[in-house]
């Protein structure tokens, strides 16, 4: 009376694989009936009502990415009219001097006069090209004015050696 | 019933298919617009679409459904037998669900499919309003709206096949096996647990999963009888291959032995009488009647007949009266008392 329960064998039906191409139209056609009554319901779902909701939509500035790149246009912009108004509300030179140094420069060159020199804090006179060639030589006071040393290189390297010599006591 | 089945087995082996070819399509479409749309919400719902799919692909639903078919049909005895017997083994082993847990565990997941389809489809809805990447939302939808019918459709038949065959697995019933030309009778009792029958209600714009769980209070009757039964078919066998080998006379005197035997307990105990009397009638119905629906009506008049003791006991005594071949079923359990008692 005892039979031997033998379990089935799973019979995996080999699965086709899926289309390398699928033609869109064709596609859609086939399975339009099931489409209608999908649309029936979602439009159901949503009242009629298919604008994308406000807390889903993405931020206007997502491909301005601020905090990686530290160069960019807009920060300038933003610390140019900080700039603009720390000039017009004329802080004192200590304050001035803590901006970075484009923007002092900057602040610098827009106090060019038509004509003459201007002068700058210690009464000597300044060049026109004063803030050019303050950014690319080492500045020296002679005679009166405001002259750039014609050094070689940018400013780093005479700069640098400079400040070496001045601290041995070479130039005094 | 016959016609049912067969057509909810032509149309999910016919469904099974079609869903796994549409689940290549959509994982080769996720897979190759996932680098475009990876971190908008349409396509975090279709992810969730695919984990759900992917689910189902795991549990093996063709295997299941197959189990089902054979319990149903009876085609392969064996079978039918191994696969009813593994439902007994419920509870017991833990570390391995039988076919029917597994189907229920299914069905709970097609019901949970359908509601992130339908966010999927509205989020992707929004895309066609915008008119933005048009051959990308027209396939999705397309695709969206076939799985949401195939699993519907086939959360409805498997919830029919579930049914069926826990309806067949509560009920008794006797499978025949034939082997080398030999003819085997093998009986299956249900076991007295609780069962669960499922239901689909459809709410505004998807079926919801009910669960129905029954407790079998009526069939502790049928299953204090189950034990008498088969003592007594075993018997009523036995007399059938003497009266094959030609020996009438032993039957009857047999017969005549058995009522002389009875008169006795009759006369000491008058409890016994009551508890001979409503197990005699039920053992007399079972033996006539074996489809489903009578062992319902047969249930519910044993239910009656323990509302009414005493008309119950004049009805045995005409049948008993009436009757003589009755009295031998009698007599046997009135024998099986005596070697109880002793």
């Amino acid at each position: 009376m005892v039979t031997d329960g033998t379990k089935k064998p799973q019979v995996s039906v080999p699965t086709p694989p899926p289309p390398w191409k699928i033609n869109l139209q064709k596609y859609a056609e086939s399975h339009a009936l099931e489409l209608h009554s999908l649309q029936s319901i979602i439009e159901n779902r949503v009242n009629s009502d298919y604008r994308s909701q406000k807390n889903k939509r993405r931020r206007k500035t997502v491909f301005d990415n601020q905090i990686a790149r530290k160069g960019c246009r807009r920060k300038r912009q933003k610390l140019g009219i900080i700039d603009k108004a720390l000039a017009k509300s004329g802080l004192e030179e200590n304050h001035q001097k803590k901006l970075p140094r484009c923007v002092h420069r900057r602040y610098e060159l827009k106090k060019n006069p038509e004509n003459g020199f201007c002068t700058s804090g210690d009464v000597t006179k300044r060049l026109r090209t004063h803030v050019w060639h303050a950014k690319w030589f080492a500045m020296t006071k002679l005679w009166g004015y405001h002259l750039p040393l014609c050094l070689q290189g940018r400013g780093k390297g005479s700069r640098a050696l400079l400040k070496k010599a001045q601290t041995r006591g070479a130039c005094t | 019933m016959g016609t049912e089945f067969e057509t909810i087995e032509a149309r999910i082996t016919s469904m099974l298919p079609q869903l796994q070819s549409e689940c290549g399509i959509l994982q080769r479409m996720v897979y190759k617009n996932k680098n475009q749309h990876r971190r908008s919400s349409y396509f975090q719902r279709l992810l969730k679409v695919r984990r759900d799919l992917r689910l189902l692909q795991s549990a093996n639903m063709e295997e299941l459904v197959s189990s089902c078919l054979l319990v149903i049909k009876g085609d392969r005895p064996k079978q039918k037998l191994h696969l009813l017997g593994s439902l007994k083994r419920r509870k017991c082993d833990g570390d391995k669900h039988n076919f029917m847990e597994r189907l229920l565990g299914a069905a709970r997941l097609l019901a949970e499919m359908v509601e992130p389809i339908l966010k999927a489809a509205s989020e992707v809805s929004v895309l066609f309003a915008q008119s933005f990447f048009m051959g990308f939302s027209v396939t999705i939808m397309a695709l969206l709206a076939r799985l949401r019918v195939l699993v519907q459709q086939i959360l409805l038949d498997v919830v029919s096949l579930f049914n069926m065959v826990s309806s067949l697995s509560i009920s008794k019933q006797s499978i025949k096996i034939t082997h080398n030309g030999i003819e085997v009778f093998r009986d299956f009792y249900p076991v007295s647990d609780d069962f669960v029958t499922l239901e689909c209600v459809w709410k505004s714009d998807k079926f919801i999963l009910l669960e129905r769980k029954h407790k079998t209070n009526d069939e502790s009757h049928v299953e204090d009888s189950g034990g008498n039964v088969s003592v007594q078919t075993s018997d009523v066998n036995y007399n059938s291959i003497e009266s094959f080998l030609g020996d009438d006379q032993l039957f009857h005197e047999r017969v005549e032995a058995d009522v002389v035997a009875k008169e006795d307990p009759n006369h000491i105990d008058d409890m016994n009488t009551d508890l001979l009397t409503g197990s005699s009638q039920i053992d007399d119905k079972e033996t006539r009647y074996s489809d489903q629906d009578t062992t319902k009506a047969f249930i519910n008049e044993s239910s009656q007949e323990a509302g009414l003791p005493a008309s119950s006991r004049s009805s045995t005594n005409d049948k008993l009266q009436s009757c003589p071949k009755k009295v031998a079923f009698v007599s046997i359990k009135n024998l099986t008392l005596m070697r109880h008692k002793s």
